[in-house]
């Protein structure tokens, strides 16, 4: 692993756990969302770090990154129409509250 | 340099995911222009699944074993079988659909996005590769996340919200660990992954990696320390897509599994791998029952329980400890197909005796056996599948599986396994009678008249799995041999 390697992939680690720390504690939709994405941006730098300083001669690494991107557009798109549409017949925008499935569990 | 091309040939080779993606193109089309009914855009998928059906079933039979793009895609015996096991789940899943009164905002879509998120299993199923096998992952939940957010009422959306959320999550931790594999080795391909693999070089990488991988894969089957999601979405959906999510979704992230830990995890970490899920495995088998106790609507309560039967899924895999052989692949096809049979009748039954505008509930099946005699005598077929009682599909393939573990795993490991699996059958009878008392000896409830008879696509569906579990009872060694004798030379090449 050369310097600047490690350093990417140590980045690409702090955006990670960052990442999994807003879906953890925020409780705005949309925030929840973005930070699933940080996650998964987080990889594709991992990704992009070996495909660039790992050696290789193929460009598998960065096609990968390309994958990533395309899907996670569209899984964001499908997630800010749910949402938008939760948020419109609900009237609420905090998941906390937002959670009545969790609700129906404790009646039980 | 090589360059890619796709010859016609190698489109021939995938023709059943060429099938779906021609019909979905074409059905979506319809709906827009023709302004075509429900039922017909439902019966029109139907013969499209027919139709990769078909094309999956002359793949078996000409024993096609052929890679395209490198290797990236397969066919060979075993994927086209559980292909047409995912098929003929998905007809069952549509069946239930065609006919219920529409709970959500699409008109067409409700049917034809069922054909995507097939074609995603497909394709896993078939994947030999990470970038397939996450675009195929992805096209699957993304499918799924449509068909359970359409739903107009709200806890819809909001369980198609808690996918969204959980399934990026795993899907990160997912690619996360692939991005580190490739790290390593430099490609993406199982096989040549698992050739270049170094476990003297970066063992703990390589370990962390793998953990991550078996981890997020867990959370999509929704083993047991991350099963909370699969309740609370099974409860928010629609009761057929409930059922293609307990069905198909589950089958192919159990068989996505099973094909990862063969082709590139077990060569160089098998213990550590095993050890994983055998804890997951028997967590799940007893706290899945324990929960399904404590559950009265009924898709929480079938979502529990899938878990519990996802759980036996794997006992063969981790029973084998390195490499499954054919009796482990042909043990595993045979519970899959009984899971199939007695499942999809359990949800056609509950989609059948459903009131719309409420959450099923145990109490309507409250006097079946009074309003509709013979309706109750096949769900009674199934239920006794589900518990795994005698001359049934289920029986049979919880021995084998109870069988497998104890001759395979010696030592107290299959000892556990095969306990685990009897306590939990024995837990599973107090919550699956619970819908035959309330058949046969509970008087009809407050529930109004519903149209039981004449749902005729969820009737077959419903009579198909029950006669279809009964006769997988009265002659499992026709079966077992079939599989066998099918899959021999893939397993073994």
């Amino acid at each position: 692993m050369t310097q600047t390697m490690t350093a990417y992939v140590l980045l690409a680690a702090l955006l990670f756990v960052l990442g999994l720390y807003g879906v953890l504690t925020r409780r705005e939709p949309i925030v929840v969302l973005l930070c699933v994405e940080v996650m998964l941006q987080a990889v594709a730098l991992n990704v992009l770090a070996f495909a660039k300083y790992g050696g290789f001669e193929d460009v598998t690494g960065h096609v990968f990154v390309l994958f990533i991107l395309a899907v996670s557009a569209a899984e964001v798109a499908v997630g800010v129409a749910v949402f938008l549409a939760l948020v419109r017949q609900r009237g609420v925008d905090d998941v906390v509250k937002l959670d009545t499935l969790h609700a129906e569990r404790q009646e039980e | 340099m090589t360059t890619i091309t796709l010859r016609l040939s190698d489109l021939v080779i995938m023709a059943p995911e060429c099938i779906l993606l021609l019909g979905v193109v074409v059905l979506t089309l319809a709906d827009l222009w023709m302004k075509s009914s429900r039922t017909s855009i439902g019966i029109g998928a139907l013969v499209v699944l027919c139709g990769a059906l078909a094309a999956a079933v002359v793949q078996l039979v000409q024993e096609t074993d052929a890679t395209v793009l490198f290797g990236a895609y397969e066919a060979d015996a075993f994927s086209s079988l559980c292909k047409i096991v995912l098929l003929l789940a998905a007809c069952g899943v549509l069946g239930i659909a065609i006919g219920t009164p529409n709970e959500t905002h699409a008109v067409g879509e409700m049917y034809t996005l069922y054909i995507p998120a097939l074609m995603g299993a497909m394709l896993l199923v078939s994947s030999r590769e990470w970038m397939t096998t996450y675009v195929a992952l992805e096209l699957l939940t993304i499918s799924t996340i449509v068909l359970i957010g359409m739903r107009r009422a709200a806890i819809g959306k909001e369980a198609a919200m808690k996918l969204i959320v959980l399934g990026g999550v795993s899907s990160a931790f997912l690619l996360y660990g692939i991005s580190f594999l490739y790290g390593c080795t430099g490609t993406t391909y199982y096989e040549v992954m698992a050739s270049r693999l170094d476990m003297g070089q970066d063992a703990s990488l390589i370990t962390i990696a793998f953990v991550m991988i078996v981890a997020s894969i867990a959370v999509k089957i929704a083993l047991v320390p991350f099963h909370a999601w699969a309740l609370d979405v099974g409860a928010g959906a629609v009761v057929p897509v409930a059922a293609f999510l307990s069905v198909v979704s589950k089958l192919a992230a159990i068989i996505l599994l099973w094909r990862v830990c063969v082709d590139v995890l077990f060569p160089h970490a098998a213990d550590v791998v095993v050890d994983v899920l055998f804890v997951l495995v028997c967590v799940s088998l007893v706290v899945a029952h324990v929960l399904a106790l404590r559950q009265v609507t009924l898709l929480r309560l079938f979502a529990v329980s899938g878990i519990a039967h996802a759980a036996l899924l794997l006992v063969p895999l981790i029973a084998s400890g390195t490499r499954p052989d054919v009796d482990a692949w042909t043990i595993w096809l045979y519970y899959a197909v009984a899971y199939v049979l007695m499942n999809v009748g359990a949800f056609a039954a509950i989609s059948l005796t459903h009131t719309t505008g409420t959450q099923p509930h145990v109490h309507q099946f409250a006097g079946l056996v009074y309003r509709a005699p013979w309706t109750a005598v096949a769900i009674v077929c199934i239920v006794l599948s589900l518990a795994g009682l005698p001359v049934s599909a289920g029986f049979f393939g919880k021995l084998f599986i109870l069988l497998d573990a104890l001759s395979q795993r010696e030592g107290t490991a299959g000892i556990v396994l095969a306990a685990l699996i009897v306590v939990g059958t024995v837990i599973s009878f107090a919550y699956y009678f619970r819908i035959v008392r309330q058949m046969f000896w509970r008087p009809e409830g407050p529930v109004p008249p519903s149209s039981v008879r004449t749902r005729w696509f969820a009737q077959t569906v419903l009579w198909g799995s029950a006669l279809g579990s009964v006769a997988l009872g009265c002659a499992p060694g026709w079966l077992m041999e079939l599989l066998a004798q099918l899959i021999a030379h893939t397993v073994v090449s």
